[in-house]
């Protein structure tokens, strides 16, 4: 799928963990409705990207731009437009599914009314259809920790949705489930791409995966530049570049 | 004996909650309706919703929240968990749109003329706003426990009722359908009339459908309530 207006973009992107560069001038565009997957071995930086795309961590040089605004400047209307969805989730364990869902709703509520917790009907009305497009709506009222792994980050996602976000950005979402409910989770993001315009920029291990679900790969190796590809030219040398080693395809575990 | 003014519970005691919820499920339910027992449905949604609201201190929520969520709970309990958000939405809905019990509105016009009579509910003050337009029932005032923010049955949701009608407890009649709500009227020091409705519940019958207290009156209907009120004040 072809990208339409960029959301997410950086430029020049240099980033460091301790000594170690993770990217250095990174130029990245990713645009509605688009799937980025980030894929590397452990140790590429994935997650250090991940936290600085979402403005969790400063640039060292270069700007991170959501909707054409520098992430480190952005005020709580345009913050709210990033959301993250971790791997272990980061659920509330002792309060419902719906209640985690409306924790997405508080950057729109006023600062006071979000200390107290104080929802608008429009905003539960809203929990509950994003709980209905993960098809978690029936388990609405149940606590969160009586869910299961795949059924938290369905959950975890609507929490997201909620935020009523231009960008999702994935931390390695499924490395906590089993294949059937990771692969359920990465038709649910793509899908939520696909139909609600939002940018999806998933951090993922499983190399053929990747491939299969993304439009895109930001392909990082520890010491090497990025390189960006189109999934479908990823390819042994890419993979090589990455991880060093020449998999045979179809047979990459 | 001095009664000054009246207050009433609306949700159960005015309003068929039961005979308009059970007729909006078979609206939405459609044919899924004919394998459901719809009467216990609307029951176990109203218990859920009750249970949520009753006793509440400054909650973050109101009965329109508490309505909703339970929905949510007892559509699952019930073999209906893939209801899409705008068929609850109809269903939720309902509570705005319920009709009062037959006999109510003509003792409600008798009864004002004698003195003020407010509604003293757990329900959200817009629900009965529409309720009172749509039923053309005139309160002089709705007094909601969303406003004093402490739900029945606690004392000070009385108390501040009483404060804001402007007169001393023991001069207010609170009406009621519920025990627990005319004995925490009682202790709050309100004269209390039992109004029984039978039909409250639909075929499965009140809970509590005779009074487990003295209180000034017990009647049958409201009819009854309005001829012992006015001839005894």
């Amino acid at each position: 799928m072809a990208a339409q207006g960029v959301v997410l973009a950086t430029r020049a992107l240099c980033k460091r963990l301790g000594e170690r560069p993770i990217v250095q001038g990174l130029n990245l565009d990713v645009g509605r409705g688009e799937c980025l997957a980030l894929l590397g071995p452990s140790g590429a930086g994935k997650t250090t990207l991940i936290r600085c795309l979402s403005g969790q961590l400063p640039p060292d040089d270069g700007q991170v731009l959501l909707e054409g605004h520098n992430v480190d400047v952005l005020g709580r209307s345009r913050r709210r437009r990033v959301a993250v969805v971790f791997q272990q989730f980061n659920l509330v364990g002792r309060i419902s599914a719906l209640d985690n869902v409306l924790a997405g709703r508080l950057g729109y509520l006023p600062v006071w009314r979000a200390m107290l917790g104080r929802f608008e009907p429009c905003d539960r009305l809203q929990a509950l259809q994003c709980l209905e497009r993960v098809g978690m709506l029936e388990h609405a009222g149940r606590r969160a920790d009586t869910l299961s792994g795949g059924q938290q980050q369905r959950v975890a996602i609507a929490r997201a949705l909620a935020q009523q976000p231009a960008v999702i950005l994935a931390d390695e979402p499924i490395a906590s489930l089993d294949p059937v409910n990771g692969a359920a989770v990465l038709d649910l993001l793509r899908d939520i791409a696909r139909t609600e315009g939002v940018a999806v920029v998933c951090s993922l291990h499983q190399l053929e995966l990747a491939v299969a679900w993304a439009d895109r790969i930001l392909g990082m190796a520890p010491n090497r530049p990025a390189i960006d590809l189109p999934a479908h030219r990823f390819d042994a040398d890419t993979s090589a570049h990455i991880y060093g080693w020449k998999p045979e395809f179809g047979g990459i575990a | 004996m001095t009664i000054r003014a009246l207050s009433f519970d609306t949700g159960g005691t005015v309003l068929d909650w039961h005979g308009g919820i059970v007729a909006r499920l078979a609206a939405v339910c459609g044919k899924r309706a004919a394998g459901l027992d719809l009467h216990q449905v609307a029951n176990d949604w109203r218990r859920r919703a009750m249970k949520r609201i009753v006793g509440q201190v400054h909650p973050a929520f109101n009965m329109d929240d508490a309505h909703r969520e339970s929905l949510v709970d007892t559509l699952s309990a019930h073999g209906l968990a893939d209801l899409s958000v705008t068929q609850r939405e109809a269903i939720w809905s309902v509570w705005y749109q319920l009709d009062a019990w037959p006999d109510f509105a003509p003792a409600l016009a008798a009864l004002r003329s004698a003195a003020p009579v407010v509604s003293f509910t757990m329900l959200p003050t817009a629900l009965v706003m529409s309720v009172s337009r749509r039923n053309a029932l005139d309160w002089d005032a709705i007094v909601s426990c969303e406003m004093i923010g402490m739900y029945k049955p606690h004392a000070p949701a009385y108390i501040t009722a009483a404060r804001w009608i402007g007169l001393p407890p023991q001069d207010i009649l609170m009406v009621a359908c519920h025990n627990f709500d005319l004995n925490a009227a009682h202790a709050a020091g309100f004269k209390t009339a039992f109004v029984r409705r039978p039909d409250e519940w639909g075929p499965e019958g009140p809970p509590e459908p005779e009074p487990n207290m003295d209180y000034t009156f017990v009647v049958s209907g409201f009819d009854e309530l309005r001829k012992q009120v006015l001839t005894t004040r």
